[in-house]
């Protein structure tokens, strides 16, 4: 194999670090960036292997300041997470191509460690972690080639040490990553950084003009559940509340009315669990329909956050912008509200905007003329849904001018959303309040993990209708039309088409066994190491029967577990480095070796032991004699395969007549 | 000079007088080594570089971020790093303990080239990117392979005839990844002799033929009488080796001339012309070297210390020995 020459496999290595290590990023740079990256490696590997002469000091320092507002330009700052990692990605490229010394390779090196840190800053999955991992022994790798000795590299080794010094490294850091305590709050104000809006819950609807629903099998949140969980047709999961209708859409309604506690009456001791909310860049907390307890204050990314029941829902003050864990109680007999209804609130939630859906309103009238009771109304307007020929699908034709007449007396098809709108519809055309829930509706177990899964795609809108004495009362119609959706939480192919999400592992038992155990692996990753937070932390050390001590148990078991961790990594390294007992015969050849070294008899690298005793015998001629005995015997000894114990022997004793011999020349 | 050079200058002599300090130190605790020398771990003294101190910014920038963050897997990260770093500061301390130092001698030179020290260097493992220093003066670095010995070979600038001590050596490493330097002094007894430079070969003056004995018919060299080959033996001059015999591939001859059947020449330093001493003892040295390599048999005097005529490089060493040290200034 062709060597390479040690500048431009420097280059190589170190460039090469730098390009898994942006990598990454170039998802989150404007495409010019990860041009010039590119670029300027290839240029200056060309320049290596060419001889170009790098570019002059005005020129890099002309392209610098270009380099940085053009990033000002496009970010509109240089702080922040895309900006920052653009600027320093582009800065790497920059030094590359006066890339020389060592210490520019340092620089660059360092360049890279940083954009490793930035890609978990970007995401914290266990493939992310494993990558920069990657990235990060081939930095190290760059950086050991790059501060050693060029004959001393063979092409492996700057790998192997690599690997050896971050290997070794492993259990420190563990003890490190435990008790390394985690501040609360943050040192400065962090950006936040624009993240891809979560689907799933909007806080508008507006079914008519949805002419294919695309479904999402993200996770949208996973709930442990105290005992058993409820069946599937009671988990309605409860987010937000819309009021608002102008006759196409609904919206939520006027902010900062009914800020005080809505009234619930609970049945029995309810449902205990624990929801883990996906972010959603919303205030919006799901729960398990009817809450009746919530914690006022939850402790998260090491602020308290307020769980307030605000505007007809529960939610945190701020949105939820990383994944957030809280504890409630429900029960789903409990009764929302049911002694009274503000009359202000009760009449504005009759009220349909004029001229809207003429047709549904005068059925209304008719049905509820016909009823007798109020539920009577509502049983009939559910059996019309059922009995008539309505279906559910996620590609529903688009809707004109009066999109709920439209829908309940010509189209007939659509999914949850036109269920919703059309029944709350119906029910205020006949007088009663009613509004729009949306939220998720069902969940999978996850037998590996023991919890429920509640994906975007189980996203859902249903009816509340508040009738006196019971309060707000949940009607879904959807369930009426596909009964099978909310009885088993999820779609099916029959009610969905092909568009279903999932529908392959639904069909293949064991790939959704497979997906199940990945999803399971996940939550345990994001609970135990992502979310490993000081909470976890203190208990741990009081596990570790340190905890009264509070910080200082923490302090105790970082300071003992780094000791112990360094004093268990020193024995290891010199059990490792122990003088090793050598062959009898190779150490009694070095003895001799030593001992003439001493007299200035020194063996170059390249001499073999035959040349270097030939060279002894011509410079020495009184110990010419023994040592042509000695390095015959030797390389019998070491090197001819036959009877080595005779062997060994001659060359014990010839070894033994040499070194008389020479004390002898020196005395 | 402006007060910028002049404090950096101050601080460089600080520096220098810390370390002149920090050597005796480690002088007087392990004394003066003789013979092979084992590094104990206790004199193995480890610091961390420029790039080092890097490194350390670096992740302490990483760990702000990652806490402020709150990112485990960021923290992760900068652990693993930091912890990599420690990893490698054991690993550059034990590269040096335990390292056996062995003077392998030294290769007297002319004053003006590099003398050289040879040391033997050997360890029970591996050893990697070891390098050895003399003042400034620097091998380039070396590995020792477990279970072998490797030499390393010191040049130090020379200026003057005489002696150059070794009173000290550091061995150094940034083993493995550059960010930690260890080193360890030794403090050998060494000492090199320094021969006078030869005086060019130019308007060469005919050494004088005192002594000679039988008629010395002053023919220049080359017109000697061939007399014969025989086989190489190390310490013949090149100039005499038969290389178009060996070129077609014999075996490697040295050519033998009748000249040692010339009757031995005296060089005296009183022949040779100069007014300085020193000028003619380089005078003297290159016709030593040159009588050596004629093949003659010369001896040569210096006042009154004299050596018997002989031939040989040893013997012709001894008298450029002779000449090293000859009414040597005390004070070099």
């Amino acid at each position: 194999m062709k060597t390479l020459a040690p500048g431009l496999a420097r280059l190589l290595a170190t460039s090469g670090a730098l390009a898994a290590a942006v990598l990454p990023h170039t998802g989150h740079f404007p495409p010019w960036v990860s041009a010039a990256v590119a670029g300027a490696i290839a240029w200056r590997l060309a320049a290596e292997q060419r001889g170009w002469a790098l570019p002059p000091r005005a020129l890099r320092v002309a392209a610098v300041a270009v380099a940085a507002a053009s990033i000002f330009v496009r970010f509109r700052t240089l702080n922040g997470l895309d900006a920052g990692t653009a600027l320093l990605a582009l800065m790497a490229a920059l030094k590359l191509t006066e890339t020389r010394a060592p210490r520019d390779h340092a620089v660059l090196v360092f360049i890279g460690y940083f954009l490793c840190l930035a890609t978990l800053l970007y995401g914290q999955t266990f493939v992310r972690l494993a990558y920069s991992l990657g990235v990060a022994w081939l930095l190290t790798a760059a950086l050991a080639r790059v501060h050693r000795p060029v004959e001393a590299n063979t092409p492996v080794r700057p790998f192997r040490l690599a690997a050896r010094t971050l290997g070794l490294g492993v259990p420190l850091a563990a003890v490190l990553f435990l008790f390394v305590p985690r501040i609360e709050g943050r040192l400065w104000a962090v950006p936040s950084h624009s993240e891809r809006r979560s689907s799933g819950i909007d806080d508008e609807m507006s079914p008519g003009d949805i002419a294919s629903l695309g479904l999402s099998d993200d996770p949208a949140f996973r709930v442990w559940f105290e005992g058993r969980a409820p069946p599937p047709e009671l988990r309605y999961w409860r987010m937000l509340v819309l009021e608002d209708f102008d006759g196409r859409k609904w919206r939520r309604g006027p902010s900062g009315y009914e800020a005080r506690e809505p009234e619930i009456v609970g049945r029995g001791p309810g449902i205990q669990y624990r929801v883990a909310l996906e972010p959603t860049q919303r205030p919006w907390l799901p729960g398990l329909d009817t809450v009746i307890d919530w914690p006022r204050e939850v402790a998260a990314r090491g602020q308290a956050a307020q769980l307030v029941y605000f505007e007809r829902s529960l939610l945190e003050r701020r949105p939820v912008t990383s994944r957030f864990s809280y504890t409630l109680r429900s029960d789903p007999a409990a009764l929302l509200m049911p002694n009274a209804l503000p009359a202000s609130t009760a009449s504005r939630l009759r009220e349909l905007p004029d001229g809207t859906a003429p047709k549904a309103r005068a059925l209304a009238l008719q049905l509820r003329a016909r009823a007798p009771t109020e539920r009577a109304y509502i049983a009939a307007v559910l059996a019309m849904f059922r009995d008539q020929p309505f279906s559910y699908t996620l590609s529903p034709p688009l809707l004109g001018t009066q999109p709920v007449d439209e829908f309940l007396f010509e189209t007939r098809a659509g999914f949850c959303e036109h269920y919703a709108s059309a029944f709350t519809v119906l029910m205020r055309a006949a007088g009663l309040p009613a509004r729009v829930v949306i939220g998720y509706q069902g969940g999978e177990q996850n037998s590996y993990g023991g919890y429920l899964l509640v994906r975007q795609s189980s996203a859902h809108a249903w009816t509340e209708v508040w009738l006196a004495g019971s309060g707000w009362t949940r009607v879904d119609p959807t369930a009426a039309v596909a009964p099978e959706r909310v009885h088993l939480g999820e779609l099916t192919r029959e009610l969905a088409g092909d568009d279903v999400p999932g529908r392959w592992y639904a069909e293949l038992a064991w790939l959704g066994n497979l997906r199940a155990a990945w999803d399971a692996a996940h939550t345990t990753w994001n609970q135990n190491v992502v979310g490993f937070n000081s909470e976890l932390q203190m208990r741990l050390v009081s596990a570790l029967g340190l905890g009264a001590a509070g910080w200082q148990g923490l302090a105790i078991a970082l300071t003992a577990g780094f000791v112990l961790a360094a004093l268990v990594l020193a024995a290891w390294l010199a059990w490792e480095l122990r003088p090793r007992r050598l062959d009898p015969v190779a150490a009694e050849w070095l003895e001799v070796r030593a001992r003439l070294a001493a007299r200035g008899f020194v063996a170059d690298p390249f001499e073999g032991p035959v040349d270097f005793g030939a060279r002894i015998a011509g410079a020495a001629p009184a110990l010419a004699a023994t040592m042509t005995e000695l390095v015959d015997a030797y390389v019998g000894a070491r090197y001819l395969p036959s009877e080595p114990q005779s062997a060994r022997a001659r060359f014990l004793a010839a070894a033994a007549v040499f070194r008389a011999r020479l004390g002898a020349l020196r005395a | 000079m402006n007060p910028r050079a002049a404090v950096a200058g101050r601080l460089a002599a600080l520096r220098r007088a810390a370390g002149e300090r920090a050597i005796a130190w480690s002088r007087r605790r392990h004394g003066p080594d003789t013979g092979t020398v084992t590094i104990a771990r206790g004199r193995v003294y480890i610091l961390p570089t420029r790039l080092g101190l890097g490194y350390a910014g670096m992740l302490f920038a990483m760990l702000l971020g990652g806490l402020n963050y709150g990112n485990n897997l960021a923290l992760a990260l900068t652990f693993l790093l930091a912890s990599a770093g420690w990893v490698a500061m054991h690993a550059c301390h034990r590269n040096l303990a335990g390292l056996r130092i062995t003077p392998a001698g030294s290769r007297a030179p002319y004053a003006g080239e590099p003398a050289e020290f040879a040391f033997a260097l050997a360890a029970p493992f591996a050893r990697e990117d070891l390098v050895l220093r003399i003042a400034d003066y620097s091998a380039p670095a070396l590995s020792v392979p477990a279970a072998e010995s490797a030499n390393a070979h010191v040049r130090v600038a020379t200026l003057h005839r005489g002696h150059v001590r070794l009173t000290r050596l550091r061995v150094e490493s940034s083993f493995p990844l550059g960010l930690f330097n260890a080193w360890t002094w030794t403090h050998p007894e060494l000492d090199c002799l320094v021969y006078p430079r030869p005086a060019p070969r130019d308007r060469e003056p005919p050494p004088p033929a005192i002594e000679a004995g039988a008629a010395h018919d002053g023919r220049a060299p080359g017109e000697e009488d061939f007399a014969g080959l025989r086989a190489f033996r190390p310490g013949d001059a090149p100039r005499r080796i038969a290389w178009k015999a060996w070129a077609r591939g014999g075996d490697l001859l040295v050519k033998e001339f009748l000249g040692a059947a010339r009757s031995p020449v005296m060089l005296d330093l009183a022949d040779a012309p100069g007014g300085d001493l020193e000028a003619r003892l380089s005078r003297l040295a290159r016709w030593l070297i040159d009588a050596e390599e004629r093949g003659d048999r010369y001896g040569v005097r210096c006042e009154d210390e004299q050596i018997a005529p002989g031939a040989g490089l040893a013997h012709r060493n001894r008298c450029l020995a002779l000449l090293a040290t000859f009414r040597l200034p005390a004070a070099r």
